[in-house]
């Protein structure tokens, strides 16, 4: 097994999944869209950050549910314990895959959502790069969690509990960083500290996340 | 650094396992040898599973030691198949040898006809599955196999096939560690017997 194709593997092994793959997405659509007909129209603009992080934190929580819990099952997580190649990259192309096939339609999607919830452009591509440098670390602290509860029976309750307290200040300076935008003054700070998170969660994520693993196994 | 052909495989020294305070085993004490099969009996719960998952290093040893010659690697099949029932038998393969060609003679070498190559695992029997999971073993080029009741849902074709695979594995120079209740139909030259207790 080696790292490349444990990549492509996933890839296949989640188009494969397509309809599971969709759940997530139809829930970010779905809930997104309850606010435009619940809310008065000239509020909309207003809470459309929040609703849409918000939304988007849930949806990408809802697709960790199932990140290594099957592979726990099945018993190919052992076969990634036993692999020669290092189990922190495996996780990280597995979690890269999970970005590709979750979180990237969230992207396409949020134009149109957008259109929905009046926002201006600009709002909209500072709410887009706020949640681009903000998915990484979710997806990271997420992970964590999923591998943590992996092996148990109610790990999915687990793993929203473990993670929405730990998505706190991701979410803070996410919205931060478009009410930034949005008042015209300059949005770089909050930037840079998701921008450092995404950082610290890339490089060291699938490492914490492997032992998590191992230690899940014992 | 040379090291001698006869040099064992494995050495297991004083191996201990406990689950919390209950002991599974202790002071577990072998050598494998290259060319021999060991096979490791005992009752359930015995420590079977726990035993091979330390040797695959899935777990980590709590006492004593598992020294593995520098120049082999182990190749693991658990009781789980590891398999995903989404893919088909060449697709699950392919994360472990990318030709195709190699991967349908090794499911073929197990009695997995070629009709069912292609399919998606989840419309395969278990006993089928079991194969899938089983050819790994003949694509790696690990010298020491270590095999978790690897006759679950087979039927005899298959185990025969299997048991075949086994043999001609020591035959040229491998090993294996299987954990079974049944009956391994192997010469006595290659077969060695582990009781669990």
């Amino acid at each position: 097994m080696t790292v490349q194709r444990y990549f492509f593997f996933c890839l296949k092994l989640l188009f494969r999944q397509r309809r599971e793959v969709a759940l997530p997405l139809f829930f970010f659509l779905m809930v997104s869209s309850l606010f435009p007909l619940t809310f008065p129209a000239k509020y909309l603009s207003m809470i459309a950050p929040s609703a849409l992080w918000i939304t988007a934190l849930l949806s990408i929580l809802l697709s960790l549910n199932n990140l290594f819990r099957e592979d726990v099952e099945d018993g190919f997580l052992e076969q990634l314990l036993v692999s020669p190649a290092p189990l922190g990259l495996l996780v990280a192309v597995k979690l890269l895959a999970h970005w590709i096939a979750y979180v990237l339609p969230l992207f396409v999607a949020l134009p149109l959502l957008g259109l929905w919830y009046n926002m201006p452009a600009e709002t909209l591509s500072v709410l887009a790069l706020s949640l681009l440098l903000g998915t990484p670390s979710l997806l990271a602290l997420g992970a964590l969690a999923a591998a943590l509860s992996a092996g148990l029976k109610q790990g999915g309750t687990l793993l929203m509990l473990i993670t929405l307290p730990l998505a706190i200040p991701l979410l803070l300076f996410g919205l931060s960083m478009v009410d930034m935008a949005v008042s015209g003054l300059s949005y770089a700070a909050a930037q840079d500290f998701l921008f450092a998170m995404a950082v610290v969660s890339v490089s060291i994520g699938p490492t914490v996340v492997a032992a998590s693993l191992r230690i899940s196994m014992e | 650094m040379l090291i001698p052909m006869s040099e064992p495989y494995l050495k297991v020294k004083k191996l201990t396992h406990a689950y919390g305070r209950a002991a599974l085993f202790s002071a577990v004490t072998f050598d494998l040898a290259p060319g021999f099969i060991l096979q490791v009996t005992g009752k359930n719960g015995s420590g079977k599973t726990t035993l091979l998952q330390l040797l695959s290093g899935i777990k980590i040893p709590q006492d004593g030691s598992i020294h593995l010659r520098e120049d082999i690697t182990c190749a693991y099949v658990g009781h789980k198949n590891a398999v995903k029932a989404e893919l088909s038998p060449l697709e699950n393969l392919a994360l472990y040898q990318p030709d195709a060609k190699s991967c349908a003679q090794a499911l073929e070498a197990l009695g997995l006809e070629k009709s069912h190559h292609r399919r998606p695992c989840y419309r395969l029997s278990a006993g089928q599955q079991r194969k899938v999971a089983l050819s790994r073993l003949i694509l790696s080029d690990a010298k020491v196999w270590l095999l978790d009741e690897p006759f679950t849902a087979l039927d005899d074709t298959a185990k025969a096939h299997v048991i075949k695979q086994l043999e001609s594995h020591a035959q040229n120079g491998g090993s294996a560690i299987v954990a079974t209740h049944e009956r391994l139909d192997l010469g006595k030259t290659i077969l060695k017997e582990m009781v669990m207790s």
